[in-house]
């Protein structure tokens, strides 16, 4: 049975962690905010701010890595429409059905993130807790299970051969 | 906000030669290159600023402190291209400066159709006169830094007159900079001067 | 909790996997079944009417040419004993190098082109290249898939009209292209005829396209990507068993009659 870190409620949350939770969320604009459009970038974006704010507590960092996990396989497969595109047009190859299938599913892939994005900006701006599927229980995961203490390496120096 | 730049007592000649001479290699370069994606990120916060005033009214607290940070490394950079401080400029956005200091309060509330309006129009109302302004003024000021550079390797003292255009410059620059980027709600002032909001 | 991590992330598989499989086999068929070859031999006939009609593209009416293309005609199709069209060729007059494909085992081929193949075996490898267009349905199949099928069936005597000038400067896709290439090999293969010739007429053509001038080559124009396609043919490696058995015929003396 696994213990947890209890969940702090949203009336001991600062404002100012409650927005840095939130900003985590709009990452996925990053693509946006710079005008190219390189689905990599959203990535990148996500993953430096997670790193900015590591230290700002669990609060922050739950919400960071829900939008920094489910934010990879978006990115995935945005990269690989892009990359699916340019060949066929390249190759002048046609665009199979499966072609279509797939472009109607990132399509909703990334509409569905998006909304959820949204909704869990909002909520963490509230300093709730939202969680994806699947997302949310990974980074509730990481983030909130006591770890055993004593995690040190328990390597011991030696002297050099025999 | 509150900009201020040291008026050293005495400049050092050496400094102001190597500067002059390699100031594009030593300082400009690695600041410059690093700036570059600090701004990167900076501009992303910015736009993400934008949408999170929009809904909710107020400026995040940690993007606000990262564009002083930003501003403030901005600072440590010019002032040493102009001049007006010596030693190296620090890096990153958290460092602090012997010579150099800004200031600027952090808004607890952000007019949001303030906001639509610079947005919208902020080019005509804003930018047009500023701009129109600070390049006929910046043209005069570099004649001051050129005058000056004479000054100080001769006398290692550099004249208040010019040391204040030059900082007003910078001073009403980043007013401009700091109403456009909704850091501020107060119409940027057509001075460089320091006003009545020492702390 | 790692149980409900992995059935999360199963359910998150199952459901984005099943909306692309759904879309990707409600997309639009590409088969051409819709129309029928006897249909489409109607039509053919109509547009090959209309595109001789063009000053461009002049029947040339030469006895002695018509019967050597019928006789390598007749060549190949000792190699198709069981398809469904019947094969009309008709030469046209222009200097230009060109043969093209039109719906309903049509083919036309210029004079231009006659007078560039130094033997009958190359006309017969650009012929089965054509044939291969004709048999894999690439003509039809492509004017529906940009048209729609209720335009091609439309028997709007201008409809019909543009259609036949979109035909003469149709060009296939790399796909369509290869699958051309290598039904021409297999072809000439089966009917007793070096199936790499298709290799030496492409190298004729890129060579004497360093000389002469773009427009002349209309064939090039819509036969991309030379250098591959003269790999793949050269590839082509006919069975144990092949014999050549040369056409007979006095090519010297039909190009001379030119």
């Amino acid at each position: 049975m696994m213990d947890y870190h209890p969940l702090p409620q949203p009336d001991q949350i600062e404002t100012r962690i409650k927005e840095d939770a939130m900003g985590a969320y709009f990452m996925m604009f990053a693509t946006m905010a710079m005008g190219i459009p390189l689905p990599i970038l959203n990535l990148v974006a996500a993953i430096i701010y997670y790193y900015v704010n590591r230290d700002k507590g669990k609060f922050v960092q739950f919400h960071t890595l829900q939008s920094l996990y489910s934010q990879i396989p978006v990115t995935l497969l945005n990269s690989g429409l892009v990359a699916w595109t340019i060949v066929n047009l390249v190759k002048d190859l046609d665009f199979t059905g499966f072609y279509w299938g797939y472009l109607v599913m990132v399509a909703a892939a990334n509409l569905v993130y998006f909304v959820f994005s949204l909704v869990g900006a909002i909520r963490a701006r509230k300093g709730l807790f939202y969680y994806f599927l699947f997302f949310g229980k990974l980074a509730y995961y990481q983030v909130y299970r006591i770890r055993p203490e004593g995690g040190q390496s328990v390597m011991r120096n030696k002297p050099p051969g025999p | 906000m509150k900009l201020s730049i040291q008026h050293q007592e005495s400049y050092s000649r050496g400094e102001l030669l190597l500067r002059t001479f390699f100031g594009w290699l030593y300082i400009l370069i690695p600041h410059g290159f690093l700036l570059m994606f600090v701004g990167l990120w900076g501009a992303i916060l910015q736009f993400v600023a934008f949408w999170v005033i929009l809904f909710t009214g107020r400026y995040p607290q940690s993007m606000f402190e990262f564009q002083v940070g930003l501003m403030k490394w901005n600072l440590r950079v010019s002032a040493r291209m102009y001049n007006v401080s010596d030693g190296y400029p620090a890096f990153g956005v958290k460092s602090t400066d012997e010579y150099t200091d800004l200031d600027i309060p952090y808004p607890e509330k952000v007019s949001r159709g303030l906001m639509l309006l610079r947005l919208f129009f902020g080019i005509f109302y804003v930018y047009l006169p500023h701009m129109f302004i600070l390049m006929f003024r910046a043209w005069f000021v570099g004649i001051l830094t050129f005058l000056a550079w004479w000054v100080v390797l001769f006398t290692a003292k550099y004249p208040n007159f010019m040391f204040d255009w030059v900082t007003g410059q910078i001073r009403w620059q980043l007013r401009v900079s700091l109403y456009m980027m909704y850091m501020t709600d107060t119409y940027p002032p057509f001075t460089g001067d320091e006003l009545a909001e020492e702390v | 909790m790692q149980k409900a991590i992995l059935r999360d992330l199963l359910v998150l598989l199952g459901v984005f996997g099943l909306i692309w499989m759904l879309f990707s086999l409600f997309s639009y068929p590409e088969d051409p079944q819709l129309l029928s070859i006897q249909k489409e031999e109607v039509l053919g006939e109509a547009y090959v009417d209309l595109i001789l009609l063009n000053p461009l593209f002049r029947e040339y009416e030469n006895s002695m040419v018509d019967s050597a293309v019928g006789v390598i005609g007749e060549r190949l199709l000792e190699g198709l004993p069981d398809t469904e069209y019947s094969y009309h060729f008709e030469v046209f007059d222009s200097e230009m190098i060109n043969a093209f494909t039109v719906p309903g085992g049509n083919i036309l081929i210029s004079t231009g082109l006659i007078g560039f193949c130094d033997t009958p075996e190359e006309l017969a490898a650009v012929i089965a290249h054509e044939m291969g267009h004709v048999e894999e349905r690439h003509v039809i199949s492509r004017l529906i898939k940009e048209l729609g099928i209720e335009i091609l069936s439309s028997g709007d005597p201008y409809v019909i009209g543009e259609i036949s000038s979109l035909l003469t400067s149709t060009s296939f896709d790399r796909r369509q292209e290869e699958e051309a290439d290598s039904f021409a090999a297999e072809l000439l293969e089966a009917t007793s005829i070096e199936p790499r010739t298709l290799a030496s007429f492409f190298r004729k053509l890129e060579k004497e396209m360093d000389n002469e001038l773009l427009n002349q080559f209309a064939f090039i124009s819509t036969h991309p990507n030379f250098y591959s396609r003269i790999r793949d043919a050269l590839l082509y490696v006919p069975g144990d068993e092949f014999t050549t058995r040369s056409i007979d015929l006095n090519w010297e003396e039909i190009r001379a009659g030119l």
